[in-house]
C-alpha cells in the first residue's frame, strides 16, 4: 500500500515542479544554485507535508512561500545582482536557433529574464508572483509575510525598476534596435 | 516586428512617470483595486495621459512576462532530490527498540537509542577526538567537515555514510547488524566485512606508508595507527583482545637472540599501550613462532602447559604470526584473547595473518633479518624484567646521551642490545645455578 505522505508529495511535485523551477530560474543566474534551491524547496515541502493545507489554492501559496523564502535568502547571501548571460537562454533553445524570428524571440525572452533577475530579491519575487504566477495582492502578502500595503508599494517600485533595468539592458545589447535599423 | 515594437514601446515609455498619488494604484490589476479606487482611477486617467500610458505599458509588460516559457528541472535534479528524500526518511524514522536479548548481550546498548544520524555519529566517534584526523583522512574529507557532521551543521550523504561504516570498525558493525535486524537499516550499505580488512584501512595505511617511506622512525606511528583499527575490528564482540608487535633485536654480532615489544594495544580487560619495553625469548609463543617461522596458536582449553610467560590473568588463547618477507623476518604479531575458542575457526586466524601482512608493509627494509641470524635464547620472566628494566633503560639512555655520536634510532638499538646482553647473562647465571641445584 502506498504511503499517503509519499502520494501527496508526488502529486505536489508533479503539479509544481515546472512553476517552482521557473520561478527560481528567473531570479537566480546559476544553474547549480537553481538546482540546489529547487531541491531545498521540495525537501522543505516534504518536511511540511503534515501541515500543508488541503485546499489547492492554499497549497500553491504555501509552496510558493517556501520557494520565495529560500530564493530571497539565497539572493541576499549572494548580495549581488548579476546579469544573466544570453547564453543561458541560448543553451535552452540551442536546437531551434537558426531562424531569425526565433532568435528575436530568444533575445526578447532573455532580455526580459535578465531584467527580472536584476531586480532586488523582494521586488523580483513580488513582480513574478503578481504578473506571471497570477497571485492576488493578499496572497502575495501571505506568501512573503508582509502587509498588503507593502505588496502594492513593492509592486509599483518593482515595475518601475523593471522598466529601467529592462531599458538599460536593451541599450547595452542594442541588438533589436540595430536589427530594426537594418530592416 | 510586433515583438520588436513591444520591446521598443516598453523601453521608450520609461521616461513617462505616473502621478505620485496614483503610482501604487496603477501598478495593481483592476480586480485588486477597491471599488472606490477603481472608480477614482478611471476618472483620473481620462484626463492624465502619463497615468493612462503607464497603465497600458504595465499591461504590455505583464503580457510579455506571461509569455516567458515554463522551465523544467533537469532529470539529475529529480534523482538528487530522491536521494536526499531517502536520507531524510532515514534520519526521521522512529528510533529502534533493541530486543531484551540484544541489550543483555551488548550492555552498552541499554542506554543507547538511535534518534538521528547525528546521535549515531556522536555515539560512535564523538567520544574519541583523537580519532577525528584518522577517520577524516580515511573517508577523504577534512576534519572540520567531520565535526560539522557531529554538530549537525551538515549531514553526510549516503555514500559518505557508507564510507563511515567502512572505516569505523568499532562498534559499528554491531550497530549495523542490530539496526538491520530491527528494521532500521534498509538503506544502509552491505554489512561490514567481518573477517576482512576494509579497503579504506588498506588505502589509508598504504597512503601513510608511501608518504613516510623516507623516514624509518615513522614506522612505529604507522603500527599505532594500524592497531587503532585492528584491535576493535578483531574484538567486535568486546570480549577482550590485545595485539602485540615484537620486533627482532639485533645484538652486537647481528644475531637475533630475543624479540623486543615495541607496541602493545588492548581492549578491556587489557589496557591500552601496556607492557612495552619487554624482551621475549625462545620460551614464549612469539619466540617459538619466529623460531619455526610459521604461525602458532595456543589455547588454555587444550590443557597445554604455558610455553610462554603469562601477561595477565585474562589471556585464554593466543595466535602468533611472524611478520616476514621473502628474504627475512622482522618480528611477530601476537593476538591474545580472553575467549578460549577465539582462534578455533580459520576466520580469526586469517584476519590476524592479514593484519600481519599489512603490518609488514609498514616496517622498513632494514628491520628484516635473515633466518640464519635468528638464534633466540631464553629470557628472564616478565615479572623480573618489569622490575629491572626501567632503571636499566634510564641508566643506558643517560650513557647514550653522554656519547652523543649517533642517531636516535642507532642509539636506541644499542641500548636495547646492551640491556639484552645484561638480561641474557643474568638468565644464564640463573640457569647455571638451577642446574647446579638440580645436579646436587
Amino acid at each position: 500500500m502506498e504511503d499517503p505522505r509519499q502520494k501527496l508529495f508526488d502529486l505536489l511535485y508533479e503539479r509544481y515542479e515546472a512553476p517552482i523551477y521557473t520561478y527560481l530560474a528567473r531570479q537566480i543566474d546559476d544553474y547549480d544554485e537553481i538546482a540546489d534551491l529547487f531541491q531545498e524547496t521540495f525537501l522543505r515541502v516534504w518536511r511540511a507535508i503534515p501541515s500543508i493545507p488541503e485546499e489547492v489554492g492554499k497549497q500553491r501559496a504555501y509552496i510558493y512561500a517556501i520557494a520565495s523564502n529560500i530564493c530571497i535568502d539565497a539572493r541576499r547571501k549572494k548580495n549581488s545582482q548579476k546579469k544573466l548571460l544570453y547564453l543561458w537562454q541560448e543553451q535552452q533553445y540551442r536546437h531551434i536557433i537558426g531562424s531569425e524570428e526565433i532568435e528575436d524571440n530568444l533575445l526578447w525572452q532573455a532580455t526580459l529574464q535578465t531584467a527580472l533577475a536584476a531586480l532586488p530579491p523582494r521586488f523580483a519575487a513580488c513582480l513574478h508572483l503578481y504578473c506571471i504566477d497570477g497571485f492576488k495582492q493578499r496572497e502575495i502578502a501571505t506568501i512573503l509575510g508582509i502587509s498588503e500595503k507593502s505588496v502594492s508599494s513593492y509592486l509599483s517600485r518593482a515595475r518601475e525598476r523593471f522598466r529601467q533595468v529592462y531599458r538599460r539592458f536593451l541599450e547595452e545589447s542594442g541588438t533589436p534596435r540595430k536589427r530594426e535599423a537594418t530592416q | 516586428m510586433k515583438k520588436l515594437f513591444r520591446l521598443r514601446t516598453l523601453a521608450e515609455t520609461t521616461a513617462i512617470q505616473p502621478c505620485l498619488q496614483w503610482r501604487e494604484i496603477v501598478a495593481l490589476h483592476p480586480e485588486d483595486r477597491t471599488h472606490c479606487d477603481e472608480k477614482a482611477f478611471q476618472q483620473h486617467i481620462t484626463g492624465c495621459t502619463a497615468c493612462r500610458a503607464t497603465a497600458h505599458m504595465y499591461q504590455l509588460s505583464d503580457q510579455a512576462l506571461q509569455r516567458l516559457p515554463l522551465q523544467r528541472p533537469p532529470h539529475k535534479v529529480r534523482e538528487r532530490l530522491e536521494q536526499r528524500l531517502e536520507m531524510e526518511q532515514f534520519l526521521n524514522r522512529e528510533p529502534p527498540v533493541f530486543s531484551q536479548q540484544t541489550a543483555t548481550h551488548l550492555p552498552f546498548l541499554r542506554t543507547f537509542r538511535v534518534t538521528s544520524l547525528q546521535l549515531l555519529l556522536h555515539a560512535l566517534i564523538g567520544t574519541e577526538p583523537a580519532h577525528f584526523p584518522l577517520i577524516a583522512s580515511a573517508i577523504g574529507i577534512s576534519e572540520r567537515r567531520l565535526k560539522h557532521w557531529l554538530h549537525g551543521v551538515s549531514e553526510p550523504n549516503l555514500q559518505q555514510v557508507s564510507q563511515i561504516l567502512d572505516v569505523l570498525s568499532e562498534p559499528l558493525p554491531i550497530f549495523q547488524e542490530l539496526l538491520r535486524r530491527e528494521g532500521y537499516g534498509g538503506e544502509l550499505p552491505p554489512l561490514f566485512p567481518r573477517w576482512e580488512i576494509p579497503q579504506s584501512i588498506y588505502r589509508l595505511m598504504l597512503e601513510k606508508i608511501a608518504r613516510h617511506s623516507q623516514k624509518e622512525e615513522n614506522y612505529i606511528q604507522q603500527i599505532i595507527t594500524l592497531f587503532q583499527f585492528a584491535v576493535p575490528h578483531l574484538d567486535l564482540a568486546q570480549h577482550g583482545i590485545a595485539l602485540t608487535y615484537a620486533q627482532c633485536t639485533p645484538s652486537r654480532d647481528q644475531s637475533i637472540r630475543s624479540l623486543f615489544i615495541v607496541r602493545r594495544d588492548g581492549q578491556f580487560p587489557w589496557k591500552r599501550a601496556i607492557d612495552q619495553n619487554v624482551f621475549l625469548g625462545l620460551e614464549t609463543l612469539a619466540g617459538q613462532s619466529v623460531f619455526w617461522r610459521r604461525p602458532l596458536v595456543w589455547k588454555v582449553s587444550e590443557g597445554y602447559q604455558r610455553g610462554f610467560p603469562s601477561w595477565d590473568d585474562y589471556e585464554q588463547s593466543a595466535y602468533a604470526v611472524p611478520v616476514q618477507r621473502s628474504h627475512g623476518i622482522a618480528g611477530i604479531l601476537l593476538c591474545s584473547s580472553t575467549n578460549a575458542g577465539f582462534f578455533d575457526g580459520h576466520h580469526a586466524c586469517d584476519l590476524v595473518e592479514e593484519y600481519a601482512r599489512l603490518l609488514g608493509y609498514c616496517i622498513p627494509e632494514s628491520y628484516f633479518f635473515s633466518a640464519h641470524a635468528i638464534s633466540l635464547e631464553e629470557m628472564p620472566s616478565l615479572n623480573q624484567q618489569r622490575r629491572v628494566l626501567p632503571p636499566l633503560f634510564k641508566e643506558q639512555k643517560e650513557k647514550g646521551q653522554l656519547d652523543n655520536v649517533c642517531s636516535s634510532v642507532v642509539a636506541e638499538r644499542r641500548i636495547r642490545s646492551e640491556i639484552e646482553s645484561i638480561l641474557l647473562s643474568s638468565q644464564g647465571k640463573q640457569n647455571a645455578q638451577r642446574k647446579r641445584i638440580e645436579s646436587a
